[in-house]
C-alpha cells in the first residue's frame, strides 16, 4: 500500500476516533448544539479524552499499533451503534450566499495548499526535533520511558498524544495531518461562533483572516502544536459563551475537560482555566445562583486532564511543573540557571530594538520565526469592536491570551490571541460592504507562498511550495528531506555508524524523529549540562580551565569535618573542581569513610571529590549567601589546610572555612582563602573522555559550527576519538582512547 | 487546589549525605602529546587548519587547493625545538604563462623565514628549519606565503597563487611529502 494511504489513514482514523469520543460524551450528556457546531466541539473534547486514553496506554507500556487499532475500532463501532454519526440539531443561521461562495472558494484553495504541505515529509525544526522525536521514542518503547535527559519530555504533551496515535499508522506526516485537522477546525469554530452570535459575515471574514495567516499555515501543517492549542482555547471560549447564554449545567463537564486540555496541550494556554472559571463565577454571582458547585465541576474535570502531566513530572523528574519552577522544586534534571537563561532568551530572542518586533511579526518574519501577515498591521483597529458586546468579549479574550506572548516573543506565540483579534477586526471592517471582501482577497494573495517569497525575509519560517508529489510520495521521502533539511543526513548517519541503543552527545539539537539513537543535547538537561561542562573545561578555555587554587590555611589540628561557606550575592556561579585536605604541604588521602553533602545541588557534590579535574560541582544558580559544601570525616583527621581547585569564572564568590572539632562543636578556621594559579596541564581531554565512558556515552556528534569544533577535529587523537563519518558539517566521533598514531 | 498542594511540598529539604566517590586516576602523561602539525589538502580535517587565502571548499584534482595571494595556515605545536617548515605546492603552466617567474616569501608568525624565486612552473617542495624562539608551545602558530605576482583572471578578476598540496611544521625524523 502506498505511504500516502497510511498517512491519510493514520490522520483520518485519529480524527474519527476523537470525534466519536466527543460525540459520545456530548450526546451522553444530552447537550444541545447546532448541527455544524456539534462535530467541531466533539472533535476537540474527544481529542481531550483520546489524549488521556493514549496517556494511559503509554503508562501501561502497551502502546502498540495493534492496541491503537483495536481501541479505535472499538470506539468507532460503539459510536456507530449509539447512532452518534447521524447529524442532530438545527442548522446555524445561514451565511449570505455570496459569502458562502467567497468563504468556500478561498477556504478550499488554502485547504489544498495546507493538505499538500501537511502530508509532505515532516521537516519543521521542532516537529522533527522533539515533538515527533519523543513520539517516535514512545512508540519504539511502547510506553513512557523514564526520560531525565531531555527537558522537552517534561512539557505537557496533550497534542502529541494524538500524534502518537496517528504516527503508529502513518508516521511523521500523519501526525502533521492531525495538526492540520485542528487548523481546519479552528476557522470553522470561529465561523460557527459568529453565526450563533449574529455576525456571520464578520465571522467568515475573521475566520479567513486567521486561517490564511502565514504562521498558521506553516505551523498548522507541521508537527508543531500551536494552532491546535489555539483551536482548543477558542473551543473553551465558544463553550463558555454558550453556557453563559444557555446555562446548560452539563455543559460544565466538557468546559472543564477542554479547559484542562489547554494545560495538557501547552503550559502557556493554562489561562483558559481561570478565564472560564472567572466568567462562569461572575455570571452566577450576578444572577444570584450558587457558585461553588459549578466551579467545582469545571475544576474537577480540568484537573482530570492536567493531573497526569503533573504527576508524571513529579515522579520522573521531581518537579511537577518541569522544566519551570525549579527553584520551588529543586532537582538535578533541570538547572535553575538553565531555566533562567532559557526564559530570558525566549523573552528577547537577542533582539536589541524592541520597536522592530511589530513589523517583523506582521511583515518580514525573519527575526521571530514567521509572521502573521501584513493584514495584522491593522490589529489596533479591532478596538473599534468594543462598541458591540460580542466585540468586547472578543477583544477582552484577545488581550488575555496575548499576555503569555511576553514570555516568548516568537511569532507563533501570538496564535492564541489571533482568532479573537481576527474576528474583532472583521467585525469592524464588515461595517463597510466592500472593505471586508477586499481585505480577504489581498490577505489571501499576500499569504500565498509564491507571493511571500517576494516581500518576506529570506529567514522567515513559512510555507515555501505546494509539494503535491512529495505529499503523495511520488517523489521519494528521503530525497525530499535530504535536499531541504541538512541535518536529516546527519540523523541517518547515526543509524549507519552507531549501534542500536547508542547514546550520543551533541552540543546542538538534531531531527531526533529521524534517528532511533538517543541524543543527549548539551543544554537540554542537568546530566547533559555536566557532560557539556566537562568538555569545555577540558578544552582549557581561559575562564573554564581548572587552574585556580584557593587554599585555606589554619593551625594544624584534629577535625571531624569541615564546611566551606559562600556568603556573597552576585551573578557568578560557585563551582569546585576538586577539594583536597592537606597536612604539611601534602594531601591527606581521601578515605572511603568520608561523607559529603552540599547546598544547593547536593546531587553533584561527588564531582568535587572524584580526583578528576575536569568534572566539577556547581551551584547551577547565581551565588547567594547560605551556599555550602560539607565533609564529614566520621573519625578525626589531622589537617592544616583545605585546597580548592577551581575555574576562573567565579570572581564574585566570598568563601570562609569552618571546622568541626572532635567534641562536635563548629569553629571558624579561616575567614578567606589564599589565591593562586597553576600553569596549563595536559591530560584534561583524556580525563573528560574517560568521564564520558564512565557515564556510558561512547559517541560525540560535533558540528563545524559548534564552539571548539576545531579542537575535536585537529586533536582527535589527543582526545581519544576516532572520526567515523561526516555528513555536511557534522562529524560523528567514537570514543576509542586507543594508542595515538603519528600524524 | 492541586497547585497549592503541590507548592506546599516544594520546600528545600536538608541535603542528604553521600559517600566518597571512586577515585579517578588522573594522569597527564596519558594524553599523547601529539597535535596535527602537518596537513594534506585532501585530508577531511584540512579546513580546520586554513587561516586565510586558501580555498576552503572540497579539494580539487588529486587533492590540492587553489591559494590566493597570501595563503596562511594555523597549527598548534607541542614542541618547538628542531622544527622545519614545509610547503608542497605547484605553479601551473597556465598561470605561469601570465605571471612569469614567481617569488614566494615564506613567513612564520609574521617573521620572514625565506624568499625563493621560482623561474619555472611545476611541482615544488620548500623546507627550512625555524628557530625555536619564533615558536610557542600550545599556542597558534601561523605559517604564510606571500606570492608575487599572482595570476589575475581576465574574466572575473580572481587572483590565483599556487596549487597547494600540503604544508606544516615537522620535527626530527618526520617526512612531509
Amino acid at each position: 500500500m502506498p505511504q500516502a494511504f497510511y498517512i491519510a489513514f493514520g490522520a483520518a482514523f485519529t480524527v474519527a476516533v476523537a470525534i466519536a469520543l466527543g460525540k459520545l460524551l456530548l450526546r451522553g450528556l444530552h447537550l444541545r448544539f447546532y448541527r455544524q457546531e456539534e462535530t467541531l466541539f466533539a472533535f476537540v473534547s474527544g481529542a481531550a479524552i483520546l489524549h488521556l486514553i493514549v496517556f494511559a496506554l503509554l503508562t501501561a507500556q502497551i502502546a502498540r499499533k495493534g492496541v491503537f487499532l483495536a481501541a479505535g475500532a472499538a470506539i468507532l463501532a460503539f459510536a456507530i451503534r449509539k447512532g452518534v454519526h447521524r447529524p442532530r440539531g438545527a442548522s446555524l443561521p445561514p451565511l449570505p450566499k455570496p459569502w458562502q461562495w467567497m468563504f468556500g472558494i478561498v477556504f478550499a484553495i488554502y485547504c489544498f495548499l495546507y493538505l499538500s504541505n501537511a502530508m509532505a515529509p515532516e521537516m519543521s525544526p521542532d516537529g522533527s526535533g522533539y515533538h515527533l522525536g519523543l513520539v517516535a521514542r514512545y512508540l519504539r518503547e511502547h510506553g513512557f520511558p523514564r526520560i531525565t535527559t531531555n527537558m522537552y519530555a517534561n512539557l505537557s504533551e496533550g497534542i502529541e498524544m494524538l500524534y502518537v496515535f496517528a504516527f503508529a499508522f502513518g508516521r511523521h506526516s500523519a501526525a502533521a495531518t492531525v495538526h492540520l485537522a485542528f487548523t481546519i477546525a479552528l476557522p470553522l469554530l470561529m465561523l460557527a461562533h459568529a453565526r450563533r452570535n449574529g455576525f456571520p459575515v464578520a465571522g467568515a471574514g475573521g475566520a479567513l483572516f486567521c486561517f490564511l495567516s502565514p504562521v498558521v499555515g506553516v505551523d498548522g501543517t507541521s508537527a508543531y502544536i500551536d494552532v491546535a492549542v489555539t483551536c482548543v482555547i477558542f473551543t473553551v471560549y465558544s463553550l463558555v459563551h454558550i453556557w453563559l447564554a444557555e446555562r446548560q449545567p452539563r455543559l460544565l463537564i466538557p468546559i472543564g475537560l477542554v479547559c484542562g486540555y489547554t494545560y495538557a496541550a501547552k503550559y502557556t494556554a493554562f489561562l483558559a482555566v481561570p478565564y472560564a472559571l472567572a466568567l462562569i463565577g461572575w455570571k452566577l454571582w450576578k444572577i444570584g445562583r450558587p457558585i461553588l458547585r459549578p466551579l467545582a465541576t469545571v475544576t474537577a474535570f480540568a484537573v482530570l486532564m492536567m493531573a497526569p502531566w503533573l504527576v508524571k513530572n513529579w515522579i520522573v523528574v521531581g518537579n511537577p511543573f518541569s522544566p519551570f519552577a525549579n527553584r520551588w522544586f529543586p532537582n538535578p534534571n533541570v538547572r535553575i540557571s538553565f531555566e533562567k537563561e532559557y526564559i530570558r532568551q525566549m523573552r528577547d530572542y537577542q533582539i536589541k530594538d524592541r520597536s522592530k518586533v511589530p513589523i517583523d511579526v506582521t511583515v518580514y518574519g525573519g527575526m521571530l520565526s514567521g509572521m502573521v501577515g501584513p493584514l495584522f498591521v491593522l490589529t489596533p483597529l479591532s478596538l473599534f469592536a468594543l462598541r458591540w458586546p460580542a466585540g468586547r468579549r472578543l477583544v477582552f479574550a484577545g488581550i488575555l491570551f496575548f499576555l503569555p506572548y511576553f514570555s516568548n516573543i516568537g511569532t507563533r506565540f501570538l496564535l492564541p490571541s489571533l482568532p479573537f483579534f481576527s474576528l474583532a477586526m472583521a467585525m469592524v471592517f464588515a461595517q463597510s460592504k466592500a472593505v471586508l471582501p477586499y481585505l480577504i482577497v489581498v490577505h489571501a494573495l499576500l499569504s500565498w507562498p509564491h507571493v511571500l517569497r517576494i516581500y518576506a525575509s529570506e529567514f522567515c519560517w513559512r510555507l515555501q511550495r505546494i509539494p503535491v508529489a512529495a505529499a503523495l510520495r511520488i517523489s521519494k521521502e528521503e530525497d525530499y528531506l535530504a535536499l531541504r533539511m541538512p541535518d536529516y543526513a546527519t540523523a541517518r548517519m547515526l543509524e549507519t555508524f552507531t549501534p542500536p541503543g547508542a547514546r550520543i552527545f551533541a552540543f546542538s539539537g538534531l531531527p531526533e524523529a529521524y534517528t532511533t539513537r538517543e541524543i543527549l543535547t548539551g543544554y537540554q538537561a542537568g546530566f547533559n549540562n555536566v557532560l557539556n561542562d566537562t568538555l569545555w573545561t577540558a578544552i582549557w578555555d581561559v575562564n573554564l580551565a581548572p587552574k585556580g587554587r584557593q587554599e585555606f590555611r589554619f593551625p594544624k589540628q584534629s577535625l571531624l569535618g569541615f564546611r566551606v561557606r559562600q556568603s556573597a550575592t552576585g551573578t557568578d556561579q560557585w563551582s569546585l573542581n576538586e577539594v583536597r585536605v592537606r597536612l604539611n604541604g601534602a594531601e591527606v588521602p581521601r578515605s572511603p569513610q568520608w561523607r559529603l553533602r552540599a547546598s544547593p545541588n547536593p546531587w553533584d557534590i561527588q564531582l568535587a571529590f572524584d580526583n578528576n579535574p575536569v568534572t566539577r560541582w556547581r551551584t547551577w544558580e547565581a551565588i547567594r549567601p547560605g551556599m555550602w559544601i560539607e565533609v564529614d570525616f566520621t573519625t578525626p583527621v589531622t589537617a592544616d589546610a583545605v585546597l580548592l581547585e577551581i575555574t576562573r569564572d567565579q570572581w564574585q564568590t566570598k568563601l570562609a572555612l569552618d571546622g568541626r572539632l572532635p567534641n562536635g562543636t563548629w569553629t571558624p578556621l579561616a575567614p578567606s582563602p589564599n589565591e593562586d594559579e597553576v600553569p596549563p596541564m595536559r591530560g584534561l581531554r583524556r580525563a573528560a573522555i574517560e568521564e564520558f565512558q564512565r557515564r556510558g556515552i561512547h559517541y560525540l556528534l560535533i558540528h563545524d559550527s559548534d564552539p571548539g569544533a576545531d579542537d575535536f577535529l585537529t586533536k582527535s587523537r589527543v582526545w581519544g576519538l576516532t572520526e567515523l563519518a561526516q555528513r555536511g558539517d557534522a562529524r560523528i566521533y567514537q570514543i576509542t582512547l586507543g594508542e595515538p598514531s603519528t600524524p | 487546589m492541586a497547585v497549592p498542594l503541590l507548592l506546599l511540598t516544594a520546600c528545600e529539604r536538608e541535603p542528604q549525605w553521600v559517600p566518597m566517590p571512586p577515585q579517578q586516576v588522573f594522569n597527564p602523561q596519558a594524553e599523547p602529546a601529539r597535535y596535527l602539525t602537518f596537513i594534506r589538502m585532501n585530508d577531511t580535517k584540512a579546513p580546520a587548519f586554513l587561516s586565510a587565502d586558501i580555498n576552503p571548499g572540497p579539494p580539487e584534482g588529486v587533492g590540492w587547493r587553489w591559494t590566493r595571494q597570501r595563503p596562511e595556515l594555523k597549527f598548534t605545536l607541542e614542541e618547538t625545538q628542531n622544527r622545519r617548515v614545509v610547503w608542497n605546492f605547484g605553479i601551473t603552466p597556465a598561470t605561469f604563462r601570465q605571471t612569469g617567474p614567481v617569488t614566494i616569501t615564506f613567513f612564520v608568525n609574521g617573521r620572514m623565514l625565506d624568499r625563493v624565486r621560482y623561474a619555472e612552473p611545476g611541482d615544488r617542495h620548500f623546507e627550512k628549519p625555524v628557530a625555536a624562539e619564533w615558536l610557542k608551545p600550545h599556542q597558534p602558530t601561523l605559517i604564510a606565503a606571500q606570492i608575487d605576482p599572482v595570476f589575475v583572471s581576465p574574466g572575473d578578476g580572481v587572483k590565483l597563487g599556487i596549487i597547494l598540496a600540503s604544508a606544516g611544521i615537522i620535527g626530527p625524523g618526520e617526512k612531509a611529502e
